[in-house]
C-alpha cells in the first residue's frame, strides 16, 4: 500500500466519524481522546483560536508515520532514515539515546518547525514571504522571497532549510498543512499519527490536555510544556518524561516573542527622523546666523580700518 | 604604461599595484561567475546554521559602515560649518558612494533570488529590520549619487545637473544625514533578533545606537586614509588640516568606549569581559585596536606627522571592522560550538570587489574634478599616481 493511499483510506474512514465529539473541554473524555487522531474540532464555531499540534514523547512508537505522510503528500524524497531537517524532509523522528536513572533507553523526538505564535522569521521578512496564518500556520510564499535568508538567522529554534545546491533556492519548512486546514482537515501528521504521539486540535484545549497529563503522572512527566512560553509561545507544544535539553531541544531560548526584540527600536523611527532632521536643521540655522553676524563684524572693522 | 580609454580623454595609469588589484579583481570575477553557474554551496561554506557568512559580515555589514565617511563629513563641512575640511568632502562622497555600490553587488551574489532584489520597493512589511535596509541602501544610493552628480558633470561641462543639485545641496546633506543615521543602525537592529544566539559582550538592546557611534569612528578614519594616498599623489600637503581633523576623532571613541562599558555595567556583564573565554579574547582585541590609536591621536606629534594619521587610521579601521565581524559572525560561535569559515571563493570574491572599488576610486579621483584644485597652483592633471 502507498502512503498516499494510505492517506486517502484515513481521510475517508474520518470523516464517517466525525461527527462524534472527540474534545470536550474540560473533559472526562480527553484520556481516550489521546489514542485517537482529532478531527477538526467543530470548523463551525465561532471560536476563533488557534490550532496547534502536541507531541507526547512518551507515546512515539518511532514507526514514522507522521514523517513519511509528510514527505508522500509534499512530495518529498527525504526516505525513511532522515537525520536532519532538510529540504526533503520538513519533519522527522529523531531518536536519541537518554540517561534514565542510569540506563540507556530510546527516546523518539519529532522535529518541525514550532509555528511561533509571533514567529521570529515572519517579523524578519522584509517582503512579507512569511506570515502567521490567523489558524496558526507560519506559512512561505516563494514567489516573494528574494532570499536574503534573514529568516533563517532569526529562528530561535533554527528550523528553516535552504536548498543550497539549487540556482533559484527557496527557503524550507512545514507549513503546518495551511491548505487542509483551510478545507477542514487535520495536518497529514497527526492524521497518520497511531499512536497518539502527535495531536491536532485547538490551542487551549491542547495546553489543557498537557497539564491534565502531567498533574496525572506527576512522577513521570518533567513538568513543562515546551512551546507554551518559549519564544513567546508556539503553536507546537511538546511534554516529555526525560530533561528537554536531552532530547536536542534548547532550553535558553527566550520566553519573549521575538519580534518584539526588534520593534522596540523599529517603532522609534518616526521620532528619530523627526529629532534628527529638526536638529540639523537647527544646527544649519546656527551656524548660517554665526558666520553673518562674524561677516558682519569683520566688515566693521574692515570698515574702520580703512578709514 | 597609460591606457587610453576609448580614444577619450580619460586616462588610466598602470602600476604595479593597479595589475596586481586588477588581477584580483580578474580572480575574484571568475569565481564571481562560478557562483553564478554553480549555485551558492559550490563556492561558499554557508550552511542552514550560517546562512550569513563573509559577505554579509565584512562587504555588507562592513561595507556599509565604511562608507560613513560621507555623511559624518558632510555633517562637519556643511551642517557645522567647519569649512577648513571643504577639501575632505567630495572625496568622501565618492568612497560613501563606491561603497555602497559593493554592498549592493555582494548582495546581489549573496541573495539566493538576486534578480528579485527589488521586491522590498513593492512588498512592503515595515517590521523588518531587513525592510529598513533595503530601503536605506536604496535611498542613500541616490542621495550619494546626486551629492557627487557636481563633479561628474563639471567634468563634461553641463550646467544643469550642477546647478540643479547645488540649489539642494543642503537638504540633500540633510537627508543623507538622516538616512545614514537610519541605516547605520539598522544595521545594529538587524541583529536584535538574536538574543540568544548572540554572545553578551555584543548583545545590547543598545546595539542600533552603538553601530551608530561606531560607523562615525570608522567614517572619519576612512576619510584621513584616504587624504593622506589622495595628498601624496596630488603632491598636496594635506597633513596640516587632517591634524585638525583628527582631534575630534579621540572624543568620539571615548563616547563609544563609555558607552560599551556603561551598557555592560548596566547589563551585568561586565565581568564577560574577564573570563576565559575566546569572547572575551575577542572583545578585548576589538577594544584595544580603536582605544590605542585614539590614544595616540592625543598627541600632536603623532597627529601632524603622515606615518601616525596613517597607521592609526587603518587601526581603527580595522577595529570597527572587527567589531562587525564579531557581533554578526563570532559572536555567534558559543551558541553552535563552531565557528563560521569563510571559503577560499568567497574570500576572493571579497578581495575582489575590494580592488575594483579601488580601482574606480582612483580612475575617478584622476580623472575627475573630486579634488579640489589648491590656491598653490597644484595642476590636478600632473600628479604622481595615487597607489
Amino acid at each position: 500500500m502507498k502512503w498516499g493511499d494510505f492517506m486517502n483510506r484515513r481521510e475517508f474512514l474520518k470523516l464517517g466519524g466525525s461527527s462524534i465529539a472527540i474534545l470536550t473541554v474540560g473533559g472526562k473524555s480527553l484520556p481516550a481522546m489521546a489514542s485517537e487522531p482529532l478531527d477538526l474540532p467543530n470548523v463551525n464555531d465561532n471560536n476563533t483560536e488557534q490550532y496547534a499540534v502536541l507531541t507526547d514523547v512518551t507515546k512515539c512508537v518511532e514507526c514514522k508515520m507522521c514523517q513519511m505522510a509528510c514527505q508522500s503528500y509534499y512530495g518529498l524524497n527525504g526516505g525513511q532514515n532522515v537525520e536532519d531537517l532538510s529540504p526533503e524532509a520538513w519533519t522527522f523522528i529523531r531518536t536519541v539515546e537518554v540517561d534514565v536513572n542510569g540506563k540507556q533507553e530510546k527516546r523518539n523526538v519529532r522535529n518541525q518547525c514550532f509555528h511561533c505564535l509571533e514567529p521570529a522569521c515572519a517579523s524578519a521578512c522584509p517582503v512579507g514571504a512569511l506570515y502567521k496564518e490567523e489558524s496558526g500556520p507560519v506559512v512561505y510564499e516563494g514567489w516573494k522571497c528574494i532570499g536574503c535568508r534573514y529568516c533563517m538567522t532569526a529562528c530561535p529554534f533554527g528550523i528553516p532549510r535552504y536548498e543550497w545546491d539549487s540556482k533559484a533556492p527557496l527557503v524550507t519548512k512545514c507549513i503546518m498543512c495551511f491548505q487542509r486546514l483551510k478545507n477542514g482537515q487535520q495536518p497529514v501528521c497527526t492524521a497518520a499519527c497511531p499512536s497518539g504521539a502527535t495531536t491536532f486540535g485547538k490551542r487551549s484545549q491542547l495546553v489543557e490536555l498537557a497539564q491534565k497529563r502531567l498533574k496525572d503522572n506527576p512522577t513521570k512527566y518533567i513538568q513543562h510544556i515546551y512551546g507554551l512560553h518559549e519564544a513567546g509561545g508556539t503553536s507546537f507544544l511538546y511534554i516529555s518524561d526525560v530533561p528537554f535539553k536531552d532530547i536536542g531541544f534548547r532550553e535558553d531560548v527566550t520566553k519573549r516573542a521575538l519580534p518584539d526584540y526588534t520593534w522596540d527600536t523599529m517603532s522609534k523611527i518616526p521620532a528619530i527622523v523627526v529629532a534628527s532632521g529638526l536638529s540639523l536643521v537647527g544646527a544649519y540655522s546656527w551656524t548660517k546666523f554665526k558666520t553673518r553676524v562674524e561677516g558682519e563684524r569683520g566688515e566693521d572693522n574692515g570698515n574702520k580700518d580703512t578709514e | 604604461m597609460e591606457i587610453r580609454i576609448l580614444n577619450s580623454e580619460f586616462i588610466f595609469r598602470m602600476t604595479r599595484v593597479r595589475i596586481a588589484l586588477a588581477t584580483v579583481f580578474f580572480a575574484g570575477l571568475i569565481a564571481m561567475v562560478c557562483r553564478f553557474v554553480f549555485g551558492l554551496s559550490a563556492v561558499t561554506n554557508l550552511n542552514d546554521q550560517y546562512p550569513w557568512g563573509l559577505w554579509i559580515s565584512l562587504d555588507v555589514i562592513g561595507g556599509v559602515a565604511l562608507g560613513a565617511g560621507a555623511f559624518a563629513t558632510a555633517a562637519i563641512v556643511y551642517i557645522f560649518g567647519q569649512d577648513q575640511f571643504h577639501s575632505l568632502a567630495r572625496p568622501a562622497v565618492l568612497t560613501g558612494f563606491l561603497g555602497y555600490l559593493m554592498v549592493i553587488f555582494s548582495l546581489l551574489l549573496d541573495l539566493g533570488q538576486p534578480w528579485d532584489i527589488w521586491h522590498p520597493v513593492v512588498m512592503w512589511q515595515p517590521h523588518s529590520a531587513m525592510f529598513e535596509v533595503a530601503w536605506c541602501v536604496m535611498l542613500y544610493t541616490i542621495v550619494l549619487f546626486l551629492e557627487l552628480l557636481p563633479s561628474i558633470s563639471e567634468k563634461f561641462g553641463w550646467q544643469m545637473p550642477t546647478r540643479l543639485v547645488k540649489s539642494m545641496y543642503i537638504p540633500l546633506v540633510i537627508a543623507g544625514i538622516i538616512l545614514s543615521t537610519l541605516h547605520q543602525s539598522s544595521l545594529g537592529t538587524l541583529l536584535l533578533i538574536l538574543p540568544d544566539k548572540l554572545h553578551a559582550l555584543w548583545y545590547t538592546p543598545l546595539l542600533p545606537l552603538m553601530f551608530f557611534v561606531s560607523s562615525i569612528i570608522l567614517g572619519l578614519a576612512v576619510v584621513v586614509f584616504e587624504a593622506i594616498l589622495v595628498g601624496r599623489s596630488m603632491k598636496i600637503d594635506e597633513i596640516p588640516m587632517l591634524s585638525r581633523f583628527t582631534k575630534g576623532i579621540p572624543a568620539v571613541v571615548l563616547a563609544y568606549v563609555i558607552l560599551k562599558l556603561a551598557d555592560l555595567i548596566n547589563r551585568g556583564e561586565l565581568s564577560q569581559v574577564f573570563t576565559n573565554s575566546m569572547e572575551s579574547g575577542l572583545f578585548i582585541t576589538e577594544m584595544l585596536v580603536i582605544i590605542i590609536p585614539a590614544y595616540l591621536l592625543l598627541f600632536k606629534s603623532i597627529r601632524s606627522n603622515e606615518a601616525g594619521l596613517l597607521t592609526t587610521s587603518i587601526a581603527l579601521i580595522i577595529g570597527i571592522l572587527f567589531n562587525r565581524l564579531n557581533a554578526s559572525s563570532l559572536g555567534l560561535a558559543h551558541y553552535f560550538n563552531k565557528v563560521y569559515v569563510p571559503s577560499l571563493t568567497e574570500i576572493l570574491i571579497t578581495l575582489g570587489l575590494i580592488s575594483l572599488e579601488v580601482l574606480i576610486y582612483i580612475f575617478v579621483i584622476e580623472n575627475f574634478p573630486v579634488v579640489e584644485e589648491h590656491s598653490n597652483g597644484t595642476d590636478i592633471n600632473n600628479h604622481s599616481s595615487l597607489v
